[in-house]
């Protein structure tokens, strides 16, 4: 609060006069057609972004030089206000001229400078700037869609209690909710660890264990429920064409094993007697399934590690038999164990119930996994134990929407956005169905804004028969400057950065909106500058830690100050102390302080020392000298 | 040319309105409380601007016309206080409103809620307007209240009050209505709509900004929401806004006096400016004209988004308002549009002109032109409308 905020101004006030020109009279906007392009001898490009029912739509026009790839003519069309309509005009000009891989750098930032009037007023109000308002994505056959994009008759994926199942839209319903409507819910995940955010209404209802329906204003932390993983879309999704385990190719590749000779051969037949040795051990490493499988869980991210090789036994009870597990979860008392049905000497049923029953008795659940029948849903619930909510930062699980929710936030490419002066728009697609009549939950708000990097990036990605995403594989922590994660922490730590304003000295990150800084600003982000410093900070020091536990010399003035403490300790216990307790004295240190290019070391005789006459010339004189032969030159002790 | 289309987030002050105010400023500046001469030469005025706002609603002499300082007071005022008498009491745990109120009401019933009230939300049909027979199937002997407004503020649309009122009574519901968007606009009279509470603001019908009221039935008290030095009866303290008073008084005159030029005058320069509008191409207006208060209109124009119109509008002179939250300095945001669930591709192209008596012919014209002008611009910039090769897919 304050005077400012009291009484509010208007958005347009904040426009530069350049914005307001453009918005008056366009210089890009336009259209090229597939005849203007092939008289160019272009290929022509053309991508939207946006969509009208969420208040911001632009299709970009590009004819690019298929030999160059030089843009020769960029235009424009827009749906959306002032900012939408100046900023893509500018966008479509500075796209031209340029190759396809130099657009693609082009940032809002960029964009926003260009239609500055001066170098230092913004163009537009913060909260226009680079928020390209975007939906909640929804499930579909064909991979996620926008939920702004769907139209009735689409068909989108529902999530049941038997897994995800298509189904057909009735209606498109969209109606505007206060913000505290909406629940913003932390789900944290067993396979990667990170809590991934959720936006939803108060009274979106998700799976608990018990196969419940439970809404989510009614979870708390610590509560588990069932989400669709990322790994169930890409099953899911005919888009995903990396998949894993395709039960037809399954089907077919064991008919064909069945058929084949090989698989009777001798050769074949040592080697599944190697997988069936009696303890179940794989000597000398992992057999193919394991490799695949250990590959299957680090894609997952699974806290798993392979242990078949006979790192890791448990008896059972009455200790008649002793168990070693392909794979044991580092968390959970689960293990799993990887084999296959098509084994001619093991009845996998037999074999499956007898492992499952041996690990339950030594207290473990045990998975066993056959490759012929994997049922990649039923493992990753099992897995994952659910969804836990947990809290995140110092908010609840489950919270109502605060100012820090508000702006926008990343999730797979997605933009979520919420702003302090909008009411929150609510998608609800009425679908035939016969467990659930509605899918809600597309959550935005609108707000017009500058779109140029994602539709250019959509365009890019048309020109070169990418997917939208492969420009996306780096996380972006400054959105306005569009800097990398791998960028961040490579500047930091080539130039040993150790404040916020070197590193936007070194790469603009955290110039502009700052909501990259730390938490609290516009924006909600996975990761903040002040995060980077603080990891590299931390990696500093366990760097020191660990070379100094292995022997290896670490400079003195490198040391953190426990490190110095135990250093001066140290060579004081090997060198003088016991001199001084010879003498009937000691000796302890009090503090160590940097003390311009010296570092001061203060102690106290302690006995006999602290009366004796040459404590503060001799003794003193060899302390001093000791610790500056052995650690550093600039020390100083000062007695106390 | 200056063009005020904008008449149902405010209006201007009438002169005679003014006229009549001026007095209390610098020469009639008691307290009507003090024990002068300084006092009592207000009383007079302030009776008789309090006889014609009882006139202006058809109120009772037995009941109270509270003048409060506004309307979003009046609504808190209401739901607040059956909150203290009735839920807080435990003695009911339910009230009703529609989910098109004004956020006065809104904001207010979410804070009752979240205090632990129940708090059903009518729904609007396609027409943007409300059934009355959702009351009759929400209305419970636990209900504390019914509040639903009299007429909308985004759309004009007139809600089914009488019909409600009367479910009210049989079940002996309390019920309130915010009637900002309906003085001055079409007949008010609490007696016949069996209404017990009744919110209104003098800005809305050309009286000056901080002054409104808030009718009470005799027998349905409230508790007082400002506690003080017990000026108006005790209801509501604070020196009384005289000068306020005596506008709203004179402003509410007026507007009963303009209510058949605004029924048939007014409403004939609407219909022939809609009918206008509406030849324009892919032009969409929800609530059936018959069914709106008569100076409101809000129409969409496809591919259009509407702050990008109201620049337009803006630029040439001409105030209107939007739908749209994107405008976000503009209070009157209520999301019909979106609630309506009719095309999601319009809910960001509502575009309200909102007439008043002082609305000419001539302003009406030029608006059109300037619309005109604006569609065809707007269009030729818009995504919507542009053109795509063979086989584009936008998802792509």
């Amino acid at each position: 609060m304050g005077m400012d905020s009291l009484i509010g101004g208007t958005i347009w006030d904040e426009y530069s006069q350049k914005v307001q020109n453009l918005m008056n009279d366009p210089k890009n906007m336009g259209e090229i057609t597939e005849e203007e392009a092939k008289a160019m001898g272009a290929k022509l490009i053309v991508a939207d972004f946006g969509a009208e029912s969420c208040g911001d739509a632009v299709r970009l026009y590009w004819a690019v030089d298929p030999k160059t790839d030089i843009i020769l003519e960029s235009k424009f069309k827009s749906f959306g206000c002032g900012t939408a309509i100046a900023s893509s005009d500018t966008m479509a000009e500075l796209c031209k001229g340029k190759t396809v891989d130099e657009a693609v750098k082009i940032t809002n930032i960029d964009v926003e400078h260009a239609m500055r009037d001066n170098p230092d007023t913004p163009a537009v109000p913060p909260q226009k700037m680079h928020c390209s308002p975007y939906f909640m994505p929804v499930l579909t056959p064909k991979g996620k869609v926008p939920i702004g994009e769907i139209r009735v008759g689409d068909e989108v994926a529902v999530y049941t209690k038997r897994g995800l199942e298509n189904s057909r839209v009735k209606r498109v319903i969209s109606y505007k909710v206060p913000k505290d409507y909406l629940v913003r819910v932390y789900l944290k995940s067993k396979s990667d660890g990170i809590p991934g955010f959720f936006i939803f209404t108060k009274d979106h209802k998700l799976l608990d264990n018990s196969g419940n329906w439970i809404e989510v204003q009614n979870l708390k932390n610590g509560d588990v429920v069932s989400h669709i993983h990322e790994s169930e879309i890409k099953s899911y999704s005919q888009t995903y064409n990396n998949r894993m385990f395709n039960p037809d190719t399954a089907k077919k590749t064991a008919e064909k094993l069945k058929e084949s000779t090989h698989f009777k051969s001798k050769k074949f037949a040592e080697q599944y007697a190697k997988l069936n040795k009696p303890r179940g051990t794989t000597k000398g490493g992992k057999n193919s399934l394991e490799e695949k499988y250990e590959r299957y869980f680090n894609q997952l991210n699974l806290p798993i590690r392979f242990v078949g090789d006979g790192t890791f036994w448990r008896f059972n009870r009455d200790k008649t038999k002793s168990m070693n597990p392909d794979f044991i979860f580092t968390e959970d008392n689960k293990v799993v164990e990887v084999t296959t049905s098509k084994l001619p000497f093991r009845d996998f049923n037999e074999y499956k119930k007898e492992r499952v029953e041996d690990f339950k008795n030594i207290g473990f659940d045990c998975f066993v996994i056959d490759d012929l029948n994997f049922n990649e849903n039923r493992f990753l619930n099992w897995a994952h134990n659910g969804y836990s909510v947990s809290s995140y930062r110092d908010m609840d699980g489950v919270h109502e929407l605060t100012p820090r929710d508000w702006g926008t936030i990343n999730r797979n490419g997605y933009k979520i956005e919420i702003d302090d002066n909008d009411m929150a728009t609510v998608y609800t697609l009425e679908v035939e169905h016969d467990e659930h009549n509605y899918i809600q939950n597309g959550v935005i708000s609108k707000n017009c804004s500058v779109m140029a990097y994602d539709v250019i990036k959509k365009a890019a990605a048309q020109y070169k028969g990418v997917d939208m995403e492969s420009f996306e594989d780096e996380v972006i922590v400054c959105e306005c400057a569009r800097v990398s994660l791998s960028t961040l922490r490579e500047v930091i730590r080539l130039n040993d950065l150790t404040t916020v304003e070197q590193i936007t000295d070194y790469t603009k990150a955290g110039a502009f909106c700052k909501s990259c800084i730390k938490p609290g600003g516009h924006e909600e982000k996975d990761i903040y500058l002040v995060d980077l410093l603080e990891e590299y900070e931390k990696e500093k020091m366990a760097k020191n830690a660990d070379s100094m536990a292995t022997g290896g010399a670490v400079a003195f003035a490198d040391m953190t100050v426990v490190q110095k403490l135990k250093a001066v300790d140290r060579v004081i216990d090997d060198n003088v102390r016991q001199m001084l307790i010879m003498d009937g004295g000691d000796m302890e240190i009090l503090d160590i302080k940097e003390n311009g290019s010296h570092i001061d070391i203060y102690i106290r005789y302690l006995g006999a020392c602290s009366g004796c006459a040459s404590s503060s010339t001799g003794t003193l004189f060899a302390i001093e000298g000791i610790l500056r032969e052995k650690l550093d030159e600039n020390i100083r002790v000062l007695p106390v | 040319m200056r063009v005020y289309l904008d008449n149902n987030a405010t209006t201007i002050v009438d002169p005679h309105v003014f006229e009549e105010m001026e007095p209390f400023f610098v020469q009639k500046y008691g307290n009507p409380n003090s024990l002068h001469s300084f006092a009592s030469e207000t009383h007079q005025p302030l009776k008789d601007a309090m006889e014609k706002i009882y006139a202006g609603i058809h109120a009772p002499r037995e009941d109270s016309v509270v003048v409060t300082s506004c309307a979003t007071e009046s609504n808190n005022w209401v739901l607040k206080s059956i909150y203290f008498q009735y839920i807080l009491t435990g003695r009911k745990n339910h009230i009703i409103v529609s989910e098109v109120e004004h956020p006065s009401v809104i904001a207010t019933a979410k804070f009752i809620e979240s205090q632990g009230c129940r708090v059903t939300y009518l729904p609007i049909n396609h027409e943007g307007l409300i059934d009355a027979k959702s009351v009759r199937d929400n209305i419970t002997d636990k209900t504390a209240l019914v509040s639903v407004m009299m007429a909308n503020n985004e759309t004009g649309g007139i809600f089914p009050v009488q019909e409600i009122g009367e479910i009210c009574k049989e079940y002996n519901v309390p019920f309130h209505t915010d009637a900002v968007q309906a003085i001055g606009k079409i007949p008010v009279d609490v007696q016949s709509f069996n209404v017990d509470y009744l919110t209104f603001s003098a800005h809305k019908f050309h009286g000056p900004k901080g002054v409104g009221g808030l009718y009470i039935k005799k027998g349905k008290e409230l508790l007082p929401l400002l506690h003080g030095g017990s000026q108006m009866g005790g209801y509501r303290s604070g020196t009384l806004n005289v000068a306020g008073i005596v506008g709203m008084g004179k402003a509410m005159e007026q507007a009963v006096d303009a209510l058949d030029y605004e029924m048939t005058d007014i409403k004939e320069m609407r219909d022939r400016f809609e009918d206008e509008l509406l030849k324009i191409e892919d032009t969409f207006v929800v609530t059936p004209r018959e069914k709106r208060t008569p100076n409101t209109i809000l129409i969409s124009f496809r591919g259009i988004e509407g702050e990008a119109m109201l620049w337009d509008l803006n630029c040439a002179g001409i105030g209107a308002s939007t739908g749209s939250a994107c405008a976000s300095e503009d209070l009157e945001s209520n999301p019909v549009m979106e609630a309506i669930g009719a095309d999601a591709d319009l809910a960001h192209t509502a575009i309200r002109f909102s007439l008043s008596r002082y609305t000419t012919q001539e302003e009406l014209d030029y608006t059109l032109e300037v619309v005109k002008k604006a569609v065809k611009r707007l269009r030729e910039i818009s995504s919507s409308y542009a053109y795509a090769p063979d086989g584009h897919d936008s998802k792509l």
